[in-house]
């Protein structure tokens, strides 16, 4: 199986820096996001491209400089947005998504200011009703 | 933590090497007040609750099962 290093923290999990996605760039999404250092804690994020073609937000020089993205290249960028499961509905956090430098694996969790954007959204409602 | 007393529209600034940020009182009204920030970019402002609503969301979504979400997903592209 494919896999990519990524090292950078997920807000709440700061103490966790080092994780492996089991996939790389240019897949299609759902990934999972597994942490080097805890065995247990994983993630699973999508492309929000995805789920909602106009997502679009400013994206602050400052963090383009901490992933140390060369020469600001926003082709180098991936945006990777966190989803879970809850009682068949599937909910993604636009609000905060993870930036990745595909390059060096460098990523962080920023938080839009745009309100627009929710914490958990439903994505997937089940057709059973 | 740094307690200081403003009445309205006074403000108070924090320097940095990447610009200052000014804070001013806007309005005091029954316990309530509103804040007018200036900030350089790269300072994010976000009201805290928002801060512990990504934690907690990001709590609940850790150890999910990605069978579930890709199955989620497959439904809705259906």
């Amino acid at each position: 199986m494919s896999e990519t290093r990524l090292k950078g923290k997920i807000i709440g999990f700061e103490e966790h820096e080092e994780y492996m996605m089991e996939s790389v760039f240019g897949e299609i999404s759902p990934f999972r996001l597994l942490s080097c250092s805890e065995a247990s804690l994983s993630f699973v994020v999508v492309s929000p491209y995805h789920i909602l073609e106009d997502y679009s937000f400013e994206l602050e020089e400052n963090v383009l400089k901490t992933l140390e993205v060369d020469g600001n290249a926003i082709e180098n960028v991936a945006v990777l947005c966190i989803v879970r499961p809850d009682n068949h509905i599937l909910y993604v956090n636009l609000r905060s998504p993870l930036i990745v430098n595909t390059k060096n694996g460098f990523f962080k969790q920023i938080i839009l200011q745009d309100e627009s954007y929710g914490v958990s959204v439903p994505v997937v409602a089940k057709k059973d009703r | 933590m740094l307690v200081l007393s403003r009445k309205k529209n006074e403000s108070i600034v924090i320097k940095g090497d990447g610009g200052d940020i000014r804070i001013v009182v806007v309005e005091i009204d029954k316990g309530k007040i509103r804040l007018g920030i200036d900030a350089p970019k790269g300072y994010p402002i976000i009201r805290e609750e928002l801060v512990h609503e990504i934690k907690n969301a990001n709590r609940l979504s850790a150890f999910d099962d990605i069978e579930t979400i890709r199955k989620l997903i497959e439904d809705e592209n259906e």
